[in-house]
């Protein structure tokens, strides 16, 4: 992709603090710069994917105990995950593992940078949805979603919210061709210890010193009577 | 209609390509990676759709990033699965 292609789909403010936070890596810097948008996506009622595909995947919760976790994320964050209740859905094709999705209820602390979400009532926050090199052409991701939908819908949650890298721009326009909605953003300034966020929603501004300081965001779904699920 | 105009009509439909875009297109022109819209989900409508067109039914197993590397690859899938 050329360089104004790029710099075109993040926008220039985003890109360049994508550049200054490579910059910082560059220069093993501790320091790094997030950028995330808050999405709300509406739980599907219908399966996205059509009856004819991904007949050979099954989706299976992965139980707590069940060890070696086939995400590949190191253990402490696994247990972290499952420390705050957090759920993971599994599929396989036959007996491999193809890919999971993560989601938890009520709250999730972020494992990137100091934040912490808390979540509306019925809704429920994804994370981590991982598909395997071999199957990202594959129906792995709609079946996962599907069946993620179907159990959601089922406990009577009708949203998943998410956080998307700024820094992403197909996974931001993949989240809106699915019909996802825009609730907000925060940047993420960290050098060492110290942490500045700017947010367009409450708190707006927080800086914090150590690590068990963090800004919480109390998001809230709005309203959505006028919002149309593009399908 | 050739195959490639028909490929091109399917792809400029599912993935909603402009009309100048979808003019330029030819057997060299990449597909995944190049357009942003190419995205797991529009490939399966990708998939869908040409199922539809020509009849055909098409294995989640036959499907890898070599068939949409280029209109011409996914062109050439269609020449096989059609022969």
């Amino acid at each position: 992709m050329q360089l104004w292609q790029w710099v075109k789909q993040l926008g220039l403010l985003n890109s360049g603090l994508y550049l200054a936070n490579r910059l910082a890596q560059k220069l093993a810097l501790d320091a790094s710069i997030n950028k995330y948008y808050f999405a709300a996506q509406a739980v599907n009622r219908q399966p996205l994917l059509p009856e004819n595909k991904g007949r050979r995947l099954r989706v299976v919760e992965w139980p707590q105990q069940g060890h070696p976790h086939p995400c590949p994320r190191p253990a402490q964050v696994i247990a972290d995950r499952y420390q705050q209740g957090a759920v993971c859905l599994a599929a396989y094709k036959d007996d491999e593992f193809t890919g999971c999705l993560w989601f938890v209820t009520t709250a999730y602390q972020e494992d990137e940078v100091r934040c912490r979400y808390v979540l509306p009532p019925a809704a429920v926050w994804d994370f981590d949805v991982y598909v395997d090199a071999k199957y990202r052409l594959s129906p792995v991701f709609l079946k996962l979603w599907d069946a993620a939908s179907s159990r959601l819908l089922a406990d009577g949650f009708a949203w998943s919210l998410s956080r998307i890298s700024a820094f992403n721009a197909l996974s931001l326009s993949s989240h809106k061709r699915m019909g996802a909605k825009v609730l907000g953003w925060a940047v993420f300034i960290r050098l060492r210890s110290v942490q500045f966020t700017v947010a367009s929603v409450p708190p707006f501004l927080h800086g914090s010193f150590s690590e068990n300081a963090f800004p919480v965001f109390r998001l809230q779904l709005p309203d959505f009577k006028n919002h149309s699920r593009k399908q | 209609m050739s195959l490639q105009t028909q490929a091109v009509e399917i792809l400029t439909g599912v993935l909603q390509l402009s009309e100048p875009a979808a003019k330029k297109m030819g057997a060299n022109t990449p597909l995944l990676g190049a357009i942003p819209e190419f995205d797991s989900m529009a490939v399966i409508s990708v998939i869908t759709a040409l199922e539809d067109r020509f009849g055909i039914v098409i294995e989640d197993d036959e499907i890898d990033a070599s068939v949409f590397e280029t209109l011409g690859s996914l062109v050439a899938f269609l020449e096989r699965k059609l022969a």
